[in-house]
């Protein structure tokens, strides 16, 4: 559908939105453990020692 | 400094990270709803275009070429700042913000190079050519590339944050020299086949797109640093309390 | 200020087997490439002056790990930034040290580099005076690699990546200059000229950068 240049067009889009999209899950999967990992401290009873 | 920047209204308060955060959190979906926005209705528009007479379908690349281009360049901008802030005001999310962008700016100036030189193909008939903006994004992706080495190698906080601000801001120093000198090596070798990428005015067929995938590209970084940035704020967090609980144990 | 400056150029140039060592390796990257490009007399002789100064570059980065490292850990540059001597200046004094025992005899060495490469007496006279001016530059850009990288156990590496980028200009002027001076149309004085302002503007920049970071790594 993009005519002859396909071979060029439908990878340079489908590597951006694979990097867009990676970068995204990345750091939201960062996100979700590392909440995960603070609620898992705060019940272990350590608190922050001041908020910072 | 909490006294302090709660009796003040201005945008330090937001200087604080836990307001920081709260800040955060409301304004990411925002961010993302909009970023969402513009780059379904850029892409519309994109993909309904007429092709170009010059380009052919190529000019599809653009779209997401000269955006990405622009946020890599917007990214070193917004490092440099940050650099300044830590520099002048030592405040930890200048330093939060500087490393979140890195990993982010990199990839966007990847996306460039990638979607440059497929776009470069069809157009000058080969992947790379030695052109003046081409190089210079080469070496702005290594000086990338350097600092996120250097932000994993330095373990102590302070010193890696002095350090790595003192190096972008001279890397950014140093960005319109090798641009110049760049250039400039470049029209002594100037290769016949750029002078066809010479620039017609834009159609507004094409620039209404454009300029609205330039936005959802900025939205989209803003988007993503912010949450990155979170992220830093979060993984001190657990470092300082990881470093309490040691203490404790410790003492106990 | 001149016991600091002869006390430094006897330490770096007794540091890693002294003077020698940055020689031969320019030596092995200049005697190397002949045998990946070919013993061709007139292609050697025409991308001479790039091999001369990528080798010198390469050769240059390859000592500057050790700018601060061996006395940041003696201790030393604790003292030397505890007296009266502005940090800036200091590193400046010791980078010029530094290049007098290491880029110096590069320099020095290039005639006889430039002979096996069938270089012009032009283009080897005009690859000595531009390596001469343009070296020092890198030295002082590196300084600046060499202080963040300082506590770094393999920093060395770090500093190769995070100089190389910002050493282009001066490769690309110092290049751009030996060929002005072979080939006629291609001016000499201008490449030259931005060469040295280069240099002025790294020493200035690099040693105020380095010695910030060092006085910072000390508090």
């Amino acid at each position: 559908m993009f005519g002859e240049h396909a071979a060029f067009i439908i990878p340079s889009y489908a590597v951006s939105a694979l990097v867009i999209i990676a970068m995204c899950v990345r750091i939201m999967l960062q996100y979700k453990a590392q909440q995960r990992e603070i609620a898992r401290l705060e019940k272990a009873g350590i608190k922050r020692r001041s908020a910072k | 400094m909490n006294e302090t920047t709660t009796k003040r209204k201005s945008i330090w308060d937001y200087a604080n990270p836990t307001r920081f955060l709260a800040l955060a959190d409301r304004l990411i979906p925002v961010l993302g709803i909009l970023t969402a926005f513009c780059f379904a209705y850029g892409l519309y528009l994109g993909f309904t275009a007429p092709e170009d007479y010059q380009q052919g379908s190529t000019v599809l690349i653009m779209f997401i070429h000269v955006p990405a281009a622009w946020v890599a360049m917007m990214c070193y901008g917004v490092m440099t700042m940050s650099a300044i802030g830590t520099l002048v005001w030592r405040h930890p999310l200048a330093d939060i913000s500087l490393r979140a962008a890195a990993a982010i700016g990199a990839s966007f100036t990847f996306l460039a190079l990638l979607t440059g030189s497929l776009w470069g193909k069809p157009m000058w008939g080969t992947y790379w050519v030695w052109d003046a903006r081409l190089t210079s994004f080469l070496v702005l992706f290594i000086i990338y590339l350097g600092i996120i080495a250097l932000a994993k190698a330095i373990e102590e906080p302070t010193m890696a944050a002095r350090s790595l601000a003192i190096v972008t801001l001279i890397g950014s120093i140093n960005i319109p020299i090798i641009k110049f000198s760049v250039d400039w090596w470049n029209t002594l070798h100037q290769p016949a086949s750029v002078s066809r990428f010479a620039k017609p005015a834009m159609d507004v067929v094409f620039l209404y797109p454009l300029l609205l995938m330039a936005l959802g590209y900025s939205l989209c970084f803003f988007t993503l640093h912010l949450m990155n940035m979170r992220n830093e704020i979060l993984k001190r967090r657990i470092r300082t309390m990881k470093m309490g609980a040691a203490r404790m144990a410790e003492r106990a | 200020m001149m016991a600091l400056f002869l006390r430094e150029l006897k330490l770096s140039a007794s540091v890693g087997g002294g003077i020698l060592t940055g020689v031969l390796f320019f030596l092995a990257i200049v005697a190397v490439m002949p045998f990946a490009i070919g013993p061709d007399l007139k292609l050697l002789a025409r991308i001479g002056p790039a091999v001369l100064w990528t080798g010198a570059l390469l050769a240059s980065l390859l000592g500057l790990d050790r700018l601060f490292q061996q006395e940041r850990e003696d201790g030393s540059l604790d003292i030397l930034l505890m007296q009266d001597i502005p940090p800036a200046l200091l590193v400046f004094i010791k980078a010029l040290a530094h290049w007098i025992a290491n880029g110096l005899p590069l320099v020095l060495a290039v005639p006889v580099f430039g002979l096996i490469l069938n270089m012009s007496p032009i283009g080897i006279g005009a690859s000595m005076l531009t390596l001469a001016v343009g070296t020092p530059a890198i030295t002082f850009i590196g300084a600046v690699g060499a202080a963040v990288t300082v506590s770094l156990p393999r920093g060395g590496l770090l500093l190769s990546i995070l100089i190389l980028p910002l050493t282009v200009p001066i490769l690309i002027f110092g290049v751009t200059a030996i060929y002005g001076a072979v080939e006629d149309p291609a001016p000499f004085l201008p490449p030259f000229l931005i060469l040295c302002a280069l240099t002025l503007f790294f020493s200035v920049l690099g040693s105020l950068a380095a010695g910030w970071v060092l006085k910072q790594s000390t508090d």
